[in-house]
């Protein structure tokens, strides 16, 4: 039993990851209607600036609330500077955009930072708690708490303000949002800084328990999509019980399941995924539209 | 309240001329029915008004020229656009869309929501219902509940009728008089259900080809036989 529950714990811990990375996509689903693939390089870009502002003698938690600010701009100046510039009308342009963006920044990191792996510090303090045979990480604890934290203000954000309503319907349809007066370029725009802030924090989650290199986000990019997949893509609380769900389904597939071990781990929850979606296309807390015609 | 004068309006999609030079006035407080049939250039005069299509000539609201226009910009001027095809989020519950309406207002919508649902006491069962789960006529009061929420200077109605089964159009403009009676909205409809937007209309004016062809009290247009039989259509 206690196997058990330290599997769940450590599955919950690494399902932490990705949920954070799922919630910076749905958002930026939410507010502009596309899947970006960069996200996981702006959320490396933004740990490398919190490293170096702390490796510069900033304090690391006042380091990371910097990135968070700086990332915000930056999200802003990527949608400003390339991706309003595309054809919006075609969603595969902007998908494609968002892969280039993908290469620069994960090119750009290796330029300026190299490919040598770095450590970088988690602000939380590295006490683990013992009950019974259980550990219990501060970290994980922390983690999951931030998280929490991020999924509230998240869902509140779309559901209980005017802003979100608004961030909502510009992604929806731009030419409806127009006629009632929201701008949707600034919407668009607001939708970019926030996920690019939201990576920063996920980032800054992710980093100490992986290694800080330009490609440190390539797995967990995926799973994140996988995450937001399976809670369902406009669902903040979705994203968050998605990437838990594949980070114990993983953890768990692979300690009890013989064969499976820790190479083939990774392919169970992606099963899981194809078998949620064909029961409910738009995941497990996603939006069913029903329409009338 | 407000006027609206357009002068010249000229319009195209690309290459194509819809619109030929259209001239007309919407009167303070009254209702302005702009007639046609189908392909007269009708929804591309409201666009144009709004920004949203490609234009020329002079379009003054309460004697100000909107030069730069655009859906946004108008909205924030408080002009509300019942748009062909509604313009309502079908994903969205009825109260979000009806917040929408009024995003552009920085006064709480609370008492105006309230006053909405107590016209289309339909909406107040389906509040919390997605827009796109409600029936054609519902799904048309909505609109024009979402544009009142901006409590406009200026009503911009596209085809209320469009898609409505007859009995439901009537009970649509039997709201609409209601609303226009209490609330003295100016109202610029373009209608293809001439009947029905004569009805409500105080002043008409008739389209075709992208020309008007003539205009002048609701009551006289709906009066000519010969003009409602090859203008009208009815």
């Amino acid at each position: 039993m206690s196997t058990f529950i330290q599997q769940v714990i450590d599955g919950l811990s690494t399902g932490s990851i990705y949920a954070a990375m799922a919630l910076a996509l749905v958002l930026i689903y939410r507010s502009t209607n596309i899947l970006n693939f960069a996200q996981g390089e702006m959320a490396m870009f933004s740990t490398y600036i919190a490293w170096q502002l702390n490796n510069w003698g900033v304090p690391l938690v006042l380091a990371i609330l910097a990135a968070i600010a700086i990332s915000f701009v930056g999200g802003m100046a990527i949608e400003q500077g390339i991706v309003r510039h595309v054809d919006q009308s075609s969603e595969l342009a902007v998908v494609v955009v968002t892969l280039g963006i993908f290469l620069v920044l994960n090119a750009l990191a290796g330029w300026i930072w190299t490919y040598f792996v770095k450590s970088f510090a988690s602000p939380f303090p590295s006490v683990v708690w013992r009950i019974g045979r259980v550990s219990l990480s501060a970290q994980s604890v922390l983690t999951l708490v931030v998280i929490g934290v991020q999924m509230v203000l998240l869902y509140l954000l779309f559901q209980r303000t005017k802003l979100g309503l608004g961030m909502r319907a510009a992604a929806l349809s731009r030419k409806n949002a127009e006629i009632v007066g929201i701008s949707a370029r600034r919407m668009m725009m607001l939708g970019w800084g926030l996920s690019a802030s939201l990576g920063a924090v996920a980032g800054a989650l992710i980093a100490p328990k992986l290694f800080l290199e330009p490609n440190m986000m390539f797995a967990v990019l995926l799973y994140g999509f996988a995450g937001a997949a399976l809670g369902g893509l406009d669902s903040a609380v979705g994203a968050v019980v998605g990437g838990l769900l594949v980070g114990v389904t993983e953890n768990l597939a692979g300690t009890y399941i013989g064969w499976i071990g820790s190479d083939l781990k990774i392919l169970v929850p992606f099963f899981l995924i194809i078998a949620v979606l064909a029961v409910r296309p738009a995941g497990l807390f996603g939006r069913q539209i029903a329409g009338r015609v | 309240m407000s006027t609206l004068r357009v002068t010249d309006l000229h319009a195209s999609y690309g290459p194509m001329k819809v619109l030929h030079g259209v001239s007309f006035n919407v009167g303070d407080g009254q209702v302005t029915a702009l007639l046609g049939p189908n392909g007269a250039g009708k929804t591309t005069a409201l666009r144009a008004i709004c920004g949203t299509v490609r234009s020329s000539g002079t379009i003054e609201l309460d004697g100000e020229v909107l030069a730069q226009r655009s859906a946004t910009r108008m909205a924030r001027l408080g002009v509300a656009h019942v748009p062909e095809g509604r313009g309502t989020f079908g994903e969205f519950t009825v109260l979000e869309n009806l917040r929408l309406g009024g995003y552009s207002r920085k006064d709480s919508l609370d008492e105006s929501i309230e006053q909405v649902f107590d016209w289309f006491p339909r909406l107040r069962e389906r509040m919390t219902q997605v827009a796109g789960s409600l029936s054609g006529g519902e799904q048309q009061m909505l609109a024009i509940a979402r544009a009142l929420l901006l409590r406009p200077r200026l009503l911009l109605l596209d085809e209320p009728s469009q898609g409505l089964a007859p009995t439901v159009t009537a009970d649509v403009y039997r709201i609409l008089r209601d609303l226009q009676q209490s609330l003295g909205t100016t109202i610029l409809v373009v209608e293809q259900n001439a009947r029905a937007a004569l009805r409500l209309a105080d002043q008409a004016f008739v389209l075709e080809s992208g020309r008007l062809v003539l205009g002048g009290p609701a009551s006289e247009i709906a009066a000519d036989e010969s003009v409602r039989r090859s203008y009208l259509g009815y």
